[in-house]
């Protein structure tokens, strides 16, 4: 079910009801309605892919018990590929199958031979990239002794399903995530008011920013040879709101949510499009993905050791194995070769870790050498989501060919721009509230919160008046489909 | 923990009993209005039916009002039919549009369009209103903020969402092969594969057809033209369930089939110009003279 749907509205209270006044006895209660609730919650899309979850988690959770009581590491290492091999294996079967087909089928035809073989019509189990790689860090993490492993299988499933981050993230580390579920959770009443106002904002993200901004998106770039230079530029700005609105606004709903329950997640996403240079985006940007290549793919290749060679090398594989990740296009694959590209002059001129702290940290405004900065560091992502939004590499070379033709000089012009004005009026005082509150969080964490309530409620009221008047088309979460 | 509901339940109350309250009283006055609704006296003859339906302007046909509105499924067209027909006993005939598009599925997305939801929301049963409001594809915000607007609208506006009236789409169009590809696609094929059958709108139609009889009106359809292009590529199950559907309740049809020249007049393959619709709308005034 949707978080912003009627389902979840109603599937929510109850949950919270249920959890706090009758299931909280004990913890193992308490972790038991936890795992039963998050596979109503995951097979609410479909039943069948509760058979996935639920293997992947035997696996890891006897892959971990293996671990615990084998010292032969060749035998080790075979416990952790079998981990890394199931989970790996359902995610290439279910989303990569197709595209690899295709891909040798057309490679072959180049060099004149005809394959002639079968695409399966497979369906996308929601989430799966996201829970088989909490699952592997978990094994990874038993197997580098970092995390004792678990007996309590209860405990162990409710991490793997925990519902609030399981089909969008954040992947939550076994490190983080699980010894939650080893303490039973009591009340706590500043944090549920936290979570609340968390909700808010990120269904705020969701309806009023993202579903806005898609709707002119999609209507650009699904006719993008009828409109000129200019329009295709707005195009992508708009998608740049729009999948930053629909992954950050659900990753707050997320966590948010979690919190209701007496759990603390990770944060995913730190005011990515104030930052300075592309590493500092990086740093901002999806970060429980990022952190996770970094961890068990960056730096057991080396990371930024060694010889500019592997710099280069271990850059480029994980900028590329991270697009790939995100789905089964060359696109994908290009949007990070192309960050791989930006990337790379930082860290070959040790430039990477130059802007740490938060943009004008302390003032109002920044400065101009902060603003210019930011400005390209935006123009730079703008362009790279370009990739990451066409249908395939033609659409998004097309796209950019009329881009940087004459008519990007031209006035925008498009289906339903009057209407996009008033998109485009709140997606800016939305930036002024994302900018006021970069230092916290999420955007409004502390505002108002030393006011008296009825202002304070005032603004609620005004947040949720805003979700219902200003509110898009309807769209799935972007990163469903990954 | 207390504390907590009791603040959340009491600010939720708040906006929850102001719009249960304010969709009360627009649920009572729309209702009441519609009740209510009187044409002019002279109007015999009511067009009906979607965008297709729009064209006929009902100034240059005499005793006659268009009420067809876009988008407008025949599970909408019955609810205002029926408060129209019971508030305005002198209507004789009723020119329903209809066509192949007509029962395909790719109708029912605009049943549960929040944006057309909102134009009848408020004159459908309570059920009904339930229904939709519960329904998994509704976006709920949308339904809210525009069934509350055009609610008030009705209210204080003469010009009722419900009731709809004559209008052209596409004008400045040029017809093109892939123009008429891309329309057969969305209206009849759902990714490669042809679409099933609307059962609400079928069922509807069938309430639409048994309201004329009980209420002894005459009930003819009305079927606009399509681009021979168009037409030749619609499946065929389309066309065999529509002649089934229009033999079996014995229904006349007035086909606009062949009148128009395609390219001139059938901008997307499917919807008519100006243009066409001025000729169209001729043929049906003398029609209508014909048979008062």
């Amino acid at each position: 079910m949707l978080f912003n749907s009627i389902d979840f509205a109603l599937f929510l209270p109850i949950v919270f009801v249920l959890y706090w006044f009758v299931f909280n006895k004990n913890l193992k209660l308490q972790n038991l309605f936890i795992v039963v609730v998050s596979y109503i919650f995951y097979g609410w899309w479909d039943w069948r892919f509760l058979s996935l979850i639920l293997f992947s988690s035997f696996v890891d959770y006897f892959v971990g018990l293996g671990l615990m009581k084998q010292e032969n590491l060749t035998k080790r290492r075979i416990l952790l590929l079998t981990s890394i091999l199931v989970n790996l294996g359902f995610l290439g079967f279910f989303k990569y199958y197709n595209f690899f087909l295709d891909n040798f089928i057309s490679a072959f035809s180049f060099f004149g031979t005809e394959i002639k073989a079968n695409s399966l019509n497979v369906i996308l189990p929601v989430g799966i990239s996201f829970y088989t790689f909490q699952t592997m860090s978990y094994s990874i993490d038993v197997f580098k002794k970092k995390l004792e492993p678990t007996k309590d299988f209860i405990a162990f499933c409710a991490f793997v399903s925990f519902f609030p981050q399981l089909v969008a993230g954040p992947i939550e580390r076994a490190t983080h995530l699980l010894p939650q579920f080893y303490i039973k959770r009591t009340f706590d009443y500043s944090k549920a008011v936290d979570g609340m106002r968390q909700i808010l904002w990120g269904l705020f993200k969701k309806i009023v920013i993202a579903d806005n901004c898609a709707d002119y998106a999609n209507t650009i770039f699904n006719n993008s040879v009828d409109y000129s230079g200019s329009t295709l530029v707005l195009g992508a700005i708009f998608f740049t709101f729009q999948i930053y609105g629909d992954f950050s606004g659900y990753s707050d709903i997320a966590i948010g949510t979690s919190r209701l329950f007496g759990f603390d997640l990770m944060r995913n996403f730190n005011f990515p499009y104030f930052s300075r240079d592309i590493a500092e985006f990086w740093r901002r940007w999806h970060i429980s993905l990022s952190t996770w290549f970094r961890d068990y793919v960056y730096i057991p290749l080396g990371g930024s050791r060694g010889s500019t060679w592997m710099k280069v090398r271990n850059t480029f594989i994980i900028f590329v194995v991270s697009g790939f990740w995100h789905g089964a296009n060359w696109t994908f694959i290009v949007w990070g070769a192309l960050n791989a590209i930006y990337f790379l002059p930082l860290l070959l001129t040790n430039n990477n870790r130059n802007n740490l702290g938060t943009v004008a940290q302390g003032k109002i405004l920044p400065s101009f050498r902060e603003l210019s900065l930011m400005l390209l560091t935006f123009g730079l992502t703008v362009f790279a989501w370009i990739f990451f939004r066409a249908e395939n590499i033609v659409h998004a070379v097309s796209y950019i060919s009329e881009i940087l033709s004459p008519s990007l000089f031209t006035i925008p012009k498009f289906t339903g721009m009057g209407n996009a004005l008033t998109t485009i009026i709140v997606t800016v005082i939305f930036v002024f509230i994302e900018w006021q509150g970069r230092e916290e969080q999420y955007a409004i964490a502390h505002l108002g919160v030393n006011w008296n309530r009825s202002l304070r409620f005032a603004i609620y009221y005004a947040i949720i008046f805003a979700i219902f008047w200003f509110g898009g088309s309807e769209q799935q979460f972007i990163y469903f489909q990954f | 923990m207390k504390k907590f509901l009791v603040k959340v339940v009491l600010y939720t109350l708040l906006p929850v009993v102001l719009f249960l309250f304010t969709s009360v009283v627009l649920s009572l006055s729309n209702k009441d209005i519609a009740k209510n609704y009187k044409l002019n006296k002279d109007i015999e003859n009511i067009i009906i039916g979607d965008s297709r339906t729009q064209i006929f302007q009902d100034k240059k046909i005499k005793k006659t009002k268009n009420i067809a509105l876009g988008s407008e499924s025949y599970y909408y067209s019955y609810y205002k039919l029926k408060y129209i027909i019971n508030n305005n006993r002198q209507i004789k005939t009723v020119f329903l549009g209809s066509s192949y598009h007509s029962f395909s599925d790719y109708f029912d997305q605009y049943i549960y369009e929040s944006d057309v939801i909102s134009n009848y929301f408020y004159i459908l049963p309570l059920l009904d209103q339930l229904s939709l409001f519960f329904n998994p594809e509704t976006n709920l915000c949308k339904l809210i903020k525009n069934s509350v607007i055009k609610g008030f609208n009705n209210i204080f506006s003469i010009e009722k969402s419900y009731i709809g009236k004559s209008y052209i789409h596409n004008t400045n169009k040029e017809v093109s092969e892939k123009s008429i590809k891309d329309r057969i696609n969305f209206v009849y094929l759902n990714k490669s594969k042809v679409r099933e059958f609307s059962k609400l709108n079928k069922d509807y139609f069938n309430k639409i057809v048994n309201l004329c009889k009980d209420e002894n009106i005459n009930l003819i359809l009305l079927k606009t033209p399509t681009h021979s292009l168009h037409n030749a590529l619609i499946p065929e199950k389309f066309k065999i369930e529509y002649r089934e559907i229009v033999t079996i309740n014995g229904l006349k049809v007035i086909s606009f089939d062949g009148l128009l020249n395609d390219c001139m007049f059938l901008p997307d393959g499917d919807h008519i110009n100006k243009i066409g619709a001025e000729i169209l709308t001729a043929k049906l005034a003398k029609y209508i003279n014909l048979i008062q």
